[in-house]
């Protein structure tokens, strides 16, 4: 029996899905850059055959959000190099300021997806996927409040609030997703080690439906470090370099406009630099992942 | 790829864009990433046009929903996040003040793409749950799991949504 409910969710997606065809993008276009696009697949497909084997280097996969695929795949943070220290990571203690923050970050405990299932992922459950299981690693502060990296001895997730200490609306959303730290928390922990890289396309509350256009776009890394690295850094394409924040062995960096941007602006991506440095200023690695161009500054 | 495969494979594009596109756009929610979605899955499909000529639109959609799926597998995807111009609205908020349709597709929207995408093959496709597995490639179980999953999640987002679960549809809108 079909009920209110299935009708009402049809409604609703075709709703959503009818706000695409006033402007669709030429066919012609498209099946233009598809055609390129599968050439150039094919083309690189030949070239790594061809070096295969000279390559030593592992690249965990960064998926780029919204990315296709034909576009230079983002690089990602490289293995520390073989025979270096290595250490496992503890998590801090919350003080009562920092449960406060827990608090308001998570409504309920979080969904934790078991990654590890090939087929029906579940959720984990047990020790380390609830609320009370979350320290605040790390904070990261600017002129529109604060992130948090939030993580336990499973999972990690962050958290935006504002200048008042309010999460977003999303964030105070129930069950939110918390990702399992992959590798574990346990693994020997690599110069740096990006576990965390999102954008989010930011849209007021208030702007709903039709009218609902992007107000800003934010990006936001966080990971863990070795415990001799003291800083770490960001640095756009222009050469504007920031710091981010970095405590027990984690780290969080975001960058945002709360300014209009067009859709269209959110693409292509740009390199961002990414650097560690130990106590007496030795650059231990530097690694490259990609960001937004609107957030890119150039 | 030769002229005359190119030429069918533009025809199959341009005649199927629009269509496509809007799988896209309820699987991201985010026109910038449909569009990016469907260009991902047409450049696949021109790769293995050849095998895939006779029904490329099934290979386009199960390439577009693995793509979007294994975004959920990464580290980095991008979300949409709803910040405050008016404190303490919230998507529970939105249900009883606004829309339920609008508070609806904020709650579509924070489902896991795995979830959402059972939601969307299974309501906006209308796939009978083993086509549905089929694209999903898992069992006619997980599917039914998930979108357990995805509905609970939505009536516990969107509470006046909750209310209509016992209600059946009128006569003249049922498929």
């Amino acid at each position: 029996m079909t009920t209110r409910q299935d009708e009402v969710l049809k409604e609703t997606l075709h709703r959503m899905a009818g706000r695409v065809t006033d402007a669709d993008p030429a066919g012609e276009r498209l099946a233009g850059h598809a055609l390129r696009g599968a050439e150039r697949r094919r083309t690189r497909r030949i070239a790594a055959g061809t070096t295969a084997g000279v390559a030593a280097i592992t690249l965990a996969s960064i998926a780029v959000a919204g990315g296709g695929r034909d576009r230079a795949e983002p690089e990602a943070v490289r293995p520390v190099t073989s025979g270096s220290p290595t250490h496992h990571l503890r998590l801090p203690s919350n003080t009562a300021a920092e449960r406060a923050v827990v608090r308001a970050c998570m409504t309920t405990d979080p969904d934790v997806p078991d990654i590890t299932a090939a087929d029906d992922p579940g959720e984990m459950t047990g020790p380390g996927t609830r609320i009370a299981d979350f320290r605040v690693l790390v904070t990261y502060r600017d002129p529109l409040g604060q992130a948090v990296l939030l993580g336990s001895t499973v999972a990690h997730r962050t958290c935006d609030l504002d200048t008042r200490g309010r999460p977003t609306a999303t964030d105070r959303m129930t069950h939110q997703t918390a990702n399992a730290w992959q590798p574990s928390l346990s693994s020997a922990t690599r110069v740096i080690s990006l576990d965390d890289g999102r954008e989010d396309i930011l849209h007021r509350s208030d702007m709903t439906g039709d009218d609902k256009t992007p107000h800003g776009v934010q990006a936001e890394f966080a990971g863990r470090v070795r415990p001799d690295v003291t800083r770490v850094t960001f640095t756009l394409p222009d050469g504007r370099t920031s710091d981010a924040a970095v405590a027990h062995g984690f780290f969080l960096w975001r960058k945002r406009t709360d300014t209009p941007v067009p859709v269209r602006d959110l693409s292509p991506y740009r390199t961002l630099v990414i650097r560690a440095y130990d106590h007496g200023g030795r650059l231990l690695t530097t690694v490259r992942t990609q960001i937004s161009a609107a957030l890119a500054g150039s | 790829m030769n002229h005359e495969a190119r030429r069918q494979f533009t025809e199959f594009v341009t005649a199927r864009t629009p269509s496509l596109l809007r799988l896209a756009y309820v699987l991201t929610g985010d026109r910038h990433a449909a569009e990016d979605l469907l260009q991902s899955a047409l450049t696949k499909t021109a790769a293995r046009w050849g095998s895939v000529r006779d029904s490329p639109e099934a290979y386009v959609r199960k390439a577009m929903y693995h793509e979007q799926v294994g975004r959920w597998r990464s580290p980095r995807w991008r979300r949409e996040s709803v910040t405050d111009a008016v404190p303490d609205r919230s998507i529970a908020d939105l249900s009883g003040q606004v829309d339920l349709r609008l508070a609806l597709e904020h709650a579509l929207l924070a489902l896991p793409p795995r979830r959402r995408a059972a939601i969307v093959l299974r309501y906006f496709e209308d796939l009978p749950e083993a086509e549905v597995a089929q694209v999903m490639g898992c069992s006619v179980g997980t599917v039914r799991s998930q979108t357990h999953r995805a509905l609970a999640r939505l009536r516990e987002l969107v509470p006046d949504f909750a209310a209509l679960a016992e209600d059946p549809a009128p006569e003249s809108t049922r498929s």
